[in-house]
């Protein structure tokens, strides 16, 4: 930071020259005028002697030298008395430009020099003035005039005489000018003491003037810079500060300046700075509370979602959810049912945040527990809708589609509230119609119906919430559903299985960060091509039976099907868990589906037929524990069976009808 | 799998749901050890939807023990399929065992 200069410094330097300047001028002018008018009255003085002498001379005849003795001591006091230097009467001579004094006074001014050189009969050459010709010529105007000879400043007045006596005629001659009075005034003293005197003013003056700026700018010192640099002072680094040091005592208020205002103005300033700080440190603490909250929040409310992969030996469900905010309104389920069809939803509460996001968690619990006791979409919705709306004083709703697919009949039943249609990418995409009905949890009554399409094998139901068309990107454009609608078109064509991804990569690049305004969830089956073979790998250890439980229920068959094939493959697996090996070994369950129904089992544990010897169950005596119950069911399910121990492997074939659809 | 019983005067009344297999005979088994002093046992076999032999040969201990105690065992409204390897092992011919 640059030094701090003084305001009080920048004051002096522009105030003080300026005063001083103005000091000056006024003083000059001063000086001009005074000089004037005090030199005035001495050039009257001098002119009015020069006039009253003249009239003097005016009985002399100035062929007569005699005439004029006797006014030499007259001139010599008359100097005395009105401070002249010099007083004479001069006849200038037109032809040889020279003059002649007649008679001549010295006052004290007089120098040695010209009382010495000056007298009475004296006749200079080439020394008139042209004012003493014109004031013999009667064309005088000003008789006064102020010279710097080398006799210092001299006031010198030239008057005619304008009659004089004639001896000759014994007359008075007038108009005939001859003679010319001059008197001389010095005035080298008065204007050296008038200067000094106006130095000396000057002087004082200048001094008095650099004392009150001073005295003004140590008062501006006081009364600006020092409160200026004690506010400027706390000022600094006020809010870094107040948390290390000890809050400084209220800046004090004196009287009712500028500065006093500031001082308040700051006062209360910091006043609401502290408020401010203090308020937003709650609201911080708050905040952080609140977001361990509302984590805690998305992790429950996520917890009450499936996950988001799920594959079987049929299907492939792929589901992505991204709320807006930390806790959303979107929500999707699914459930795989044990007799294979496969319940899936997806909805949207409207609003977001925390109320959304209660909403979203009654929705899918209902949704889940409903799924599991009825199988009709529409009747479904019918009861999630009413269950809704019973207890909902916010007013909520949640468009929600539902749809079931059976992997019998390939068929999905699906019924919607108010949501947005899905679509199937088959050989073509197909977006799904029917009744729209009314979003859940706001009239309670209301009916859906169900509308059916095929989902085959190799096809994908895609479904997905508005958050996918209405995403804006940073110009505020939406993904728009034919942006959607066009790429999944493109992926029916040979990408129907990556289809959420490649949305979701599409719907990325578009958004490029953009701010997300809803949440975003999308829920995509695809139905994987048949496969009619199934090969386990197992352990020969009875917890295996849940990979045979699950592999038998995902088969397109029929659920009597499943069971009673799940009934023979758990016999014959217990079966070989018990005797086949002393420990624990490898066994290879295959499923063949292609013509008939065929379980094959193999092992490479001792050889054992176990079609041979099969209970008899008329001597089955159930008072007493005997074994073979669990083969004798086997070869009573089963309609054709084969054992072969071939290659050190118990090889065993099991066959099944295929019960009509 | 579930398994509810409810007590009334000397009859015991067993409600099972789930699949009785292999991997879940062991827990039928500890459900049926305790009869309450019960005289007579209902099987309650609505909600059962898969039977194998584990189950049976539970079901057949229950039986003897039952009949040991002079009481009898009776199972009620039993699923097709289930009905169905009663039917093979021809235990239904033992049982007084009714459908829906």
């Amino acid at each position: 930071m640059k030094k701090t200069k003084p305001i009080f410094i920048k004051l002096l330097l522009i105030i003080l020259p300026l005063t001083l300047a103005a000091e000056i001028i006024a003083l000059l002018v001063i000086y001009a005028l005074t000089y004037e008018s005090t030199i005035d009255q001495y050039k009257k003085k001098v002119q009015l002697v020069s006039t009253e002498i003249a009239s003097v001379f005016e009985g002399c005849d100035p062929s007569n030298p005699e005439d004029y003795s006797s006014f030499n001591w007259y001139l010599n006091s008359v100097c005395s008395m009105t401070d002249m230097a010099y007083i004479y009467c001069i006849v200038p001579n037109k032809e040889d430009n020279s003059i002649k004094y007649m008679s001549i006074g010295f006052g004290e001014d007089a120098t040695t020099e010209a009382r010495v050189t000056h007298y009475p009969g004296l006749v200079i050459k080439n020394a008139a003035h042209p004012e003493e010709f014109d004031a013999i010529n009667g064309k005088l105007t000003d008789n006064i005039r102020e010279e710097h000879n080398k006799y210092g400043d001299t006031l010198i007045s030239y008057s005619p005489v304008t009659q004089h006596y004639d001896a000759a005629t014994d007359s008075i001659v007038k108009g005939d000018i001859t003679m010319v009075v001059g008197a001389e005034m010095s005035i080298t003293e008065i204007v050296r003491t008038f200067r000094r005197t106006f130095i000396m003013i000057m002087v004082y003056l200048s001094l008095v003037s650099t004392l009150i700026v001073l005295g003004i700018l140590a008062v501006v010192y006081k009364k600006v810079s020092l409160p200026a640099r004690e506010i400027s002072r706390r000022m600094s680094g006020y809010v870094t500060n107040r948390e290390t040091e000890k809050r400084e005592e209220k800046l004090s208020v004196k009287g009712n300046d500028e500065f006093a205002l500031m001082a308040v103005s700051f006062n209360t300033m910091t006043e609401e700075i502290d408020r401010y700080i203090d308020h937003i440190d709650t609201l911080t603490r708050d905040k952080h509370t609140q977001e361990a909250e509302l984590n805690i929040a998305r992790r429950i409310q996520m917890g009450l979602l499936q996950p988001e992969r799920k594959s079987d030996a049929r299907l492939d469900l792929h589901a992505y959810i991204l709320p807006a905010k930390d806790v959303g309104g979107d929500l999707y389920d699914y459930q795989i049912l044990e007799d294979g069809r496969v319940f899936l939803a997806i909805a949207d509460v409207s609003g977001k945040g925390i109320s959304a996001a209660l909403f979203m968690s009654r929705a899918v619990t209902l949704l889940h527990q409903f799924m599991l006791t009825e199988t009709s979409p529409a009747k479904i919705l019918a009861e999630y809708n009413d269950t809704l709306a019973s207890q909902n004083p916010s007013g909520l709703f949640i468009t929600t589609f539902l749809a079931v697919w059976d992997p019998v009949t390939e068929k999905l039943t699906y019924s919607n509230a108010g949501h947005n249609f899905p679509y199937i990418l088959s050989d073509s995409l197909i977006r799904l119609q029917g009744a729209h009905g009314v979003a859940a949890g706001l009239f309670e009554g209301e009916e859906y119906e169900n509308e059916t399409v095929r989902l085959k094998a190799g096809d994908t139901f895609f479904l997905y919430t508005d958050g996918v068309n209405e995403a804006k990107n940073t110009e505020g454009k939406f993904y728009s559903t034919e942006r959607l609608e066009e790429k999944l078109a493109a992926c029916s064509k040979n990408a129907k299985a990556d289809a959420l991804q490649i949305i979701l990569d599409d719907l990325n690049s578009f958004t490029q960060g953009a701010d997300q305004n809803d949440d975003i969830t999308m829920l995509s089956l695809n139905i994987l091509p048949k496969s009619d073979r199934i090969t386990l790998s197992l352990r020969s250890e009875l917890s295996e039976l849940t990979k045979i439980k699950e592999a038998i229920l995902g088969l397109a068959i029929g659920g009597d099907m499943k069971k009673t094939l799940y009934l023979a493959a758990e016999e014959i697996f217990v079966n070989i868990c018990s005797y086949a090996y002393d420990t624990p070994d490898e066994v290879e369950v295959g499923i063949d589906l292609t013509d008939r129904v065929e379980l094959c089992f193999i092992d490479g544990g001792k050889p054992f037929d176990p079609t041979a010897d099969v209970l008899n169950i008329d001597e089955y005596d159930h008072d007493h524990r005997i074994g073979g119950l669990g083969r004798f069911l086997v070869f009573s399910v089963a309609d054709e069976y084969s054992y072969e121990y071939t290659d050190h492997k118990n090889i065993l074939r099991l066959y099944f009808q295929q019960e009509e659809n | 799998m579930t398994v509810t019983k409810t007590l009334k005067n000397d009859t015991l009344t067993v409600a099972v749901e789930g699949w009785i297999d292999t991997l879940t005979a062991q827990q039928y088994h500890e459900a049926l050890q305790d009869l309450e002093g019960a005289k007579n046992v209902v099987l309650d076999f609505s909600g059962v939807e898969y039977v194998s032999s584990a189950g049976l040969r539970e079901t057949v201990a229950l039986y003897r023990a039952v009949c040991a105690n002079g009481g009898t065992l009776s199972i009620r409204r039993v699923n097709p399929d289930v009905l169905k390897v009663f039917q093979l092992t021809g235990f239904d011919k033992k049982f007084d065992i009714l459908s829906d």
